[in-house]
């Protein structure tokens, strides 16, 4: 990696090569729909999901760990206080978004 | 790696056109406009503070003004706490430091006029500023005259401690100065009106201050409307907490005031029939905030209707009105709903001055009340833009039945959800 040009270090650890191989292009939004979904959570999760006692962090959670539990509490399965009110409000897509984001940073 | 690490870096692609690398490849990298331009906020509450934060952070080139009267904000949420002396004025006041280090002008003046056409809004001592984009976040102004006297009688007899500071110590200071056995009569509006959940969560936290210090007393909610936001979870909570303290008379029930004696201490309502009380808190009728009545922005019922994507005004171009001002479909008028309008405002702005198209709308509203110090119920929803209208997708109130445990850290998440809003809101 450190022979690489850091521009180019920096899409492979976005884990666009891939798509830049098979010829599409990255539509850079302005603000992406991510940031915008994410900036709800941020309102009780702290601005940059650091969390806000009792209220847990979810800066750095695992991915496919994030979308399991979101989908847990929409289920019941998994009991809290407001959670499942909030988790049966997004689509299976928008959850993904709002995990790669979240594990991102 | 962050989303502002790449946001930045893609900017850089941008200006960079097309880059080479991988073995000679080449590919476009479509270029990202970085937003530039001059957004003026109006307004430093929960809507007009979160706006001009997450302009700045989303348009870093955006130059950002916020423009607030005052030079310290007291919060809504909370301020029933100071009410029942559980907490202290300076506990729910937030300065403007931290976002003017963010890189956004903060004035503190008073906005005279809004001139929607000429894009620019008059200062009372600073002369006027030109906008290219104007953000509005007014709050709510009061309905005078839609109950006789209101407005003698709530400055000092009948204090609505509804936008708090002095009123709301002065309801305190009666509150406290009341006999063991009196009578306290809260009179909410008639909907719509600023936090929902507010008189109930009053009355509850005014009942748990009695039951310590004047546990004969009485607490009367004469209420102007049909039913109430958490009704059930309210008045389960009540029953567990404070027995008969607390009674609530609907409108049909004789909950309609309609003249205020402020000499007399007594409310009179649609029946002719008379309240006296010791202790009354008149909160009046509410329109949305007087600089955009001015300004001609509202409708025909006092609110203003807005493109509830974007928040655009329906009758100015280039105007946007966020918060409990603004018609927003089923989102109710609370702190978090206008933090959750900014954000979306914002989004928009900083996507058409960068000539993108604004990522699709997402809305949610978080909002706790206290039933007792450690007893707390909530109201959460998410909610999307169908058809150009905001409407519920999920959500609900808590659950009546729950045990004390739940509630108890219901109270506790309260807090919790306060420290996070306040800090995204005032940094």
């Amino acid at each position: 990696m450190s022979s690489l040009p850091k521009a180019i270090a920096i899409w492979i650890v976005l884990g666009l090569a891939g798509s830049l191989v098979s010829g599409q292009v990255f539509a850079a939004d302005a603000v992406s729909r991510a940031e915008l979904l994410a900036s709800m959570c941020v309102t009780c999760h702290g601005s940059n999901g650091e969390g806000a006692k009792p209220i847990p962090g979810i800066a750095g959670e695992e991915a496919e760990e994030f979308v399991d539990l979101m989908r847990a509490f929409a289920s019941g399965e998994e009991p809290t206080s407001i959670m499942d009110r909030h988790a049966q409000g997004y689509t299976e897509a928008e959850l993904k978004l709002l995990a790669e984001y979240f594990s991102r940073l | 790696m962050n989303a502002y690490d790449r946001r930045d870096f893609l900017r850089l692609m941008g200006a960079a056109g097309t880059v080479t690398g991988l073995g000679g490849l080449v590919w476009p990298v479509e270029a990202l406009a970085a937003a530039s331009g001059k957004v003026v906020v109006v307004g430093g509450g929960f809507g007009g503070a979160t706006c001009a934060r997450y302009l700045k952070r989303w348009g870093p080139q955006l130059d950002v003004t916020l423009v607030e009267r005052n030079t310290s904000y007291i919060t809504c949420p909370f301020s029933n706490e100071v009410l029942a002396g559980n907490l202290e004025m300076s506990d729910i006041t937030h300065e403007y430091g931290n976002i003017a280090a963010q890189g956004i002008k903060v004035v503190h003046d008073e906005v005279t006029a809004i001139d929607a056409a000429g894009k620019s809004i008059s200062l009372q001592n600073s002369g006027s500023i030109k906008f290219d984009k104007l953000v509005v976040s007014p709050g709510i102004a009061f309905k005078w005259g839609a109950i006789e006297n209101d407005r003698a009688a709530v400055q000092q007899a009948m204090p609505h401690a509804w936008k708090p500071g002095e009123q709301t110590l002065l309801l305190r200071k009666q509150l406290r100065a009341m006999r063991d056995g009196g009578t306290v009569v809260i009179v909410p509006p008639k909907k719509p009106f600023r936090c929902p959940p507010g008189p109930y969560e009053r009355a509850s936290l005014i009942a748990h201050y009695l039951k310590s210090n004047k546990p004969k007393s009485k607490i009367l909610i004469v209420d102007a409307n049909p039913s109430h936001s958490k009704q059930a979870a309210f008045h389960e909570g009540w029953k567990k907490e404070y027995g008969n303290m607390i009674e609530w008379i609907k409108d049909t029930d004789g909950g309609v005031i309609t003249s205020a004696d402020p000499a007399n201490m007594t409310l009179r309502n649609d029946f002719g029939d008379e309240y006296k009380a010791d202790v009354i808190n008149l909160i009046p009728y509410q329109k949305a905030g007087a600089l955009v009545e001015a300004a001609g922005l509202t409708n025909k019922d006092g609110w203003c209707s807005v493109d509830m994507g974007t928040f655009e005004s329906m009758e100015a171009s280039d105007v946007h009105i966020i918060g409990d001002a603004c018609v927003a479909g089923a989102m109710p008028k609370s702190g978090h709903s206008a933090a959750a309008q900014a954000k979306n405002c914002a989004a928009a702005i900083v996507s058409i001055l960068a000539g993108d198209k604004p990522p699709e709308p997402t809305y949610a509203n978080t909002c706790y009340s206290l039933v007792g110090p450690r007893y707390g119920i909530s109201v959460a929803a998410v909610y999307r833009l169908q058809d150009g209208v905001i409407v519920k997708v999920s959500g609900g109130v808590s659950k009546v039945g729950n045990k004390a445990r739940v509630h108890k850290n219901e109270a506790r998440f309260a807090r919790g959800w306060y420290k996070s809003i306040t800090s995204d809101t005032f940094g």
